[in-house]
């Protein structure tokens, strides 16, 4: 927009079909930010549950965790994640993780061998290992959302504060330029005919 | 018969009581520790009880000693030893051992024990720290009972050890460190 633009005919209809666009443009990115700003304002909500949960869930553990000491059993070998399940899905031209399920490696707990309390944390562990794995893929999924709405943001800002200005004072320029010459042709043609009918007059 | 040595080592032996209380845990230790040599303090509190046993244990005996452990108790072979005190307190264990497993089927498999007819066990539903703590409650009262009538003979001397396996195992109940080993394994993969 910086470059001399053509103060012609052709440069004014190619503005207004520019400016055009941008209007149908706008309201496009302005769609876009809002539907990302509620989808990362419902990822963060949902973030701050899940370590809400996790740190309630530790705090709970926390007034019998001393029975994982025992050195007599490694409990690790039982929680191993064996694989998770996620899905895609699109949002405002942003493909996110979507979480389905979260498989454990297939182990057998001896029941008659391991302690009592062996029960009871694996399914604590496995429950906050579900927690983090949610955790880590919607922190991913809010990077991605938060790139995408800033690119919308500077897309909406550049239309509305640079792009659609210029182009609109430019369209202006040009207007006032071309009415100025086409006030100044009438003019020539006038004098041109007086100067004619002068002529005749005199002749 | 041993019995005058045996008479010996269990008076100097420290007295044992079932509670996790840092001054009872550093009293056992401290008196424990004193049997082992300068050099040797950094034995566990266990081999240094087998190694004062040992000076008054026939081979055969000292070898079944040192085999007695909580994790192997209930085998067959101590279902079936000769030794009284042992037949009597592996058998306990394995019957115990069997109950809690159904225990832990039952709610495994979403059975509420209080609408059963008859519980496997009478254990007060509480968090799995306090249920571990009545259990090993359990066959500390179980030791008490069996070591009526004997003093100072290889049954007291097997009681006396598994007493202090059961204390030992309730003394690794540490906050801190079972905390540290949580959060490792949930961070973990």
């Amino acid at each position: 927009m910086a470059d001399k633009i053509l103060m012609n005919k052709n440069t004014l209809a190619a503005l207004k079909v520019e400016l055009k666009e941008y209007d149908t443009a706008l309201p496009v990115f302005e769609m876009k930010e809002q539907k990302l700003k509620e989808v990362v304002q419902a990822i963060e909500n949902d973030i701050i549950r899940l370590k809400r949960f996790i740190a309630t869930t530790n705090a709970e553990t926390k007034k019998w965790v001393a029975v994982m000491a025992e050195d007599t059993i490694d409990i690790s070998e039982m929680v191993k994640v064996d694989h998770i399940i996620t899905g895609k899905r699109e949002i405002a031209g942003v493909t996110i993780e979507v979480f389905k399920d979260i498989l454990f490696k297939d182990t057998e707990v001896d029941l008659f061998n391991t302690p009592l309390w062996v029960d009871k944390a694996i399914e604590v562990i496995q429950d906050q290992k579900t927690n983090r794995t949610l955790v880590e893929i919607e922190e991913r999924n809010l990077e991605l959302l938060w790139e995408e709405l800033a690119e919308a943001r500077r897309m909406k800002n550049a239309l509305k504060e640079v792009f659609m200005p210029e182009t609109k004072e430019n369209i202006r320029k040009i207007e006032i330029y071309l009415g100025d010459v086409e006030r100044l042709a009438i003019g020539c043609a006038k004098l041109v005919k007086k100067k004619k009918e002068l002529k005749k007059a005199k002749a | 018969m041993i019995t005058g040595n045996l008479e010996y080592v269990m008076c100097s032996l420290p007295n044992l009581s079932f509670q996790d209380k840092d001054d009872e845990r550093s009293r056992v230790f401290s008196i424990l520790k004193k049997y082992a040599g300068p050099s040797e303090v950094e034995k566990s509190i266990i081999f240094i009880l087998e190694e004062e046993a040992s000076k008054f244990l026939s081979l055969k005996a000292f070898r079944i000693y040192q085999q007695i452990d909580l994790k192997n108790i209930h085998s067959e072979a101590f279902q079936k030893s000769k030794n009284t005190v042992l037949a009597a307190f592996s058998t306990y264990i394995f019957s115990l051992k069997t109950d809690v497993q159904q225990m832990r089927i039952s709610r495994k498999n979403g059975v509420d024990s209080s609408t059963t007819k008859k519980p496997l066990l009478p254990l007060v539903p509480g968090t799995p720290m306090e249920e571990e703590i009545q259990l090993l409650k359990w066959q500390w009262k179980k030791l008490e009972e069996l070591s009526v009538g004997h003093y100072a003979d290889f049954g007291a001397l097997c009681l006396y050890k598994l007493k202090l396996l059961i204390l030992l195992r309730l003394w690794s109940f540490d906050q801190k460190r079972g905390f540290d080993n949580f959060l490792n394994i949930t961070k973990k993969d």
